[in-house]
């Protein structure tokens, strides 16, 4: 089943919320579609970003009944990394999931 | 091995085995021995032939092995699960001979199997005429290595007569540390009560009814043991000593297995398949500190790297170059910290994960997750990852099931109160499956994709 835009953003959110439970209250990650997730602008660094990822992948896995990488050669390869913001990152899966289905 | 059969006739009345049942004395282990003398002879196994043994330890799988040494065999002992299939160890080691024994390990199989190999260090080995003694390495981190030693030079390590202990010979057939604990006991007239399985319930119940002293285990079952409770329904009174090896030790569960035993001795132990078991000592603080050696062995600390030079060292691998320096030093690739005389063990630089170029020892954060409510094992290991190289993967089992995100919040939040933050888990699996080989050995492996 491909999940719909609005569960994919939800997804995410609960990986930045799983974030948020273990950082203090002057670091939180806000949820919104325009937070950056990679980059200069994000309050992310790369190991909590590889956290975040690996959270939306075992989801949207569990979600399309099969296994999705977000940080294959394809994601990689982008022309705008699907790291860049949690809209992005949305669009991203949102496509990968659509070519699987 | 002559003077191993004159010591069990010093003591021919005295248990040697309790084996499915059936008491075996040190006068009846000499008439076995001698009975399988006479069977080797009569079906022409010539002296430097090699034969295969699979079973699991018995009176009768002891007496075959040490006819066969007195015979200058080669003895390759497998057991039936054993993490090396048959056919890898059988393209290593070749073989002339296959016993194999039925299941319950009284009655014997053997027939003529030729499998040849053309290999150079077996053939200069069998000019010595001495008998040998082949095992394997476990082979979690590529192929597994074929490992000869020359079975006289193993046994003699247990020439000098210690105290007689009523032990399970716990580690398998297959396995140096088996080996080990076998001539251990049996060479001080001690006596070896076998199990069927390894699980929890069934060693709790041989020490239970077979008044066990000495149970030589690993970290993984005393795990196990302690998070499953099981020994709280046993009476466990006999036993005087645990030593456990083969992997690093969990300090969290050796503090939980201290408390629950408070009157037992726990003994770390240290060894290698191809250097042998060091004698040991553990700091009695019930820290992980542990002072190793012994007559035959040397240590020696290069870059944080252990390094052993032993007596009792193999002959070498069958299948791989030899790994002893010029001098005979032998790199154990474990790291370890060292305080005077005592060393503390980290773990194997081949475990080592790395995370954007930072060292990560996977027990380190085994320990902290061990320490979590509901946790009742874990495996932490590598995976690799196009951001970071690799990533921590922690596969955890649970007691009652849990919401794997919220599982992985608590595991990061406790990781990153103890340890730098690079060492939190960026992935958290919910394993249903057991995390443990049948070496009793945590499988740290991602799975293959």
């Amino acid at each position: 089943m491909v999940p719909s835009q609005e569960a994919i953003l939800a997804i995410i959110f609960q990986a930045l919320t799983n974030l948020n439970l273990e950082r203090d209250a002057s670091s939180q990650v806000p949820l919104d579609v325009d937070t950056a997730l990679f980059g200069g602008a994000s309050a992310l660094d790369s190991l909590a970003l590889v956290s975040v990822i690996s959270d939306v992948e075992m989801a949207v896995s569990d979600a399309v009944g099969e296994p999705i990488s977000l940080t294959d050669d394809q994601a990689l390869s982008q022309q705008v990394s699907p790291f860049t913001s949690v809209r992005t990152l949305c669009a991203y899966v949102l496509q990968l999931t659509h070519e699987r289905a | 091995m002559e003077w191993l059969l004159e010591r069990f006739a010093t003591l021919p009345e005295s248990p040697a085995f309790t084996h499915e049942g059936r008491n075996v004395s040190y006068g009846e282990v000499i008439t076995k021995v001698d009975a399988f003398g006479t069977e080797i002879r009569a079906r022409c196994i010539q002296p430097g032939e090699s034969v295969l043994i699979l079973g699991d330890y018995s009176p009768e799988v002891v007496c075959l092995i040490l006819a066969l040494a007195q015979n200058r065999n080669v003895i390759i002992p497998l057991s039936r699960d054993s993490v090396i299939e048959l056919d890898t160890a059988l393209a290593v080691s070749g073989c002339d001979w296959f016993a194999e024994f039925e299941v319950g390990d009284i009655q014997v199989n053997i027939v003529e199997r030729r499998i040849p190999t053309d290999n150079a260090l077996l053939a200069d080995f069998l000019k010595t005429g001495a008998p040998g003694l082949v095992l394997f390495s476990s082979g979690s981190t590529g192929k597994p290595k074929g490992i000869l030693h020359d079975f006289n030079r193993v046994a003699d390590k247990f020439r000098k007569v210690r105290q007689a202990v009523t032990a399970i010979p716990f580690l398998m057939l297959d396995h140096f540390g088996g080996i080990n604990t076998i001539l251990a006991i049996t060479s001080s007239l001690g006596h070896v009560v076998t199990v069927r399985n390894r699980s929890a319930a069934s060693i709790c119940e041989a020490i239970q009814n077979f008044k066990v002293q000495l149970l030589p285990t690993t970290p993984s079952f005393l795990t196990m043991l302690i998070t499953s409770r099981l020994h709280e329904n046993y009476d466990l009174g006999s036993l005087k000593r645990i030593t456990y090896g083969t992997e690093v030790m969990p300090q969290t569960t050796l503090d939980r297995i201290r408390q629950a035993f408070p009157s037992v001795e726990f003994q770390q132990t240290y060894g290698l398949s191809e250097v042998g078991v060091l004698r040991s000592q553990s700091r009695p603080d019930g820290s992980l500190w542990v002072r190793i050696g012994g007559e035959g062995f040397q240590t020696k600390v290069l870059d944080d790297i252990l390094w052993i030079k032993s007596d009792y060292a193999m002959v070498g691998y069958l299948n791989a170059p030899s790994e002893f320096d010029a001098e005979g030093w032998f790199n154990t690739q474990d790291r370890v910290e060292v305080d005077g005389d005592y060393f503390r063990i980290l773990g194997r630089i081949t475990d080592l994960i790395n995370v954007g170029g930072q060292k990560v020892y996977p027990t380190e954060i085994e320990d902290v997750i061990l320490s979590l409510d509901n946790v009742l094992d874990v495996a932490v290991f590598g995976e690799r990852h196009p951001l970071l190289g690799q990533i921590v993967v922690a596969k955890v089992s649970l007691a009652e099931p849990e919401d794997v995100g919220a599982l992985k919040v608590r595991i990061r939040k406790a990781c990153m109160a103890a340890l730098a933050p690079y060492k939190a888990p960026s992935k958290v699996v919910i394993s249903s499956e057991t995390l443990y080989s049948s070496r009793q050995k945590k499988i740290r492996q991602a799975p293959k994709s």
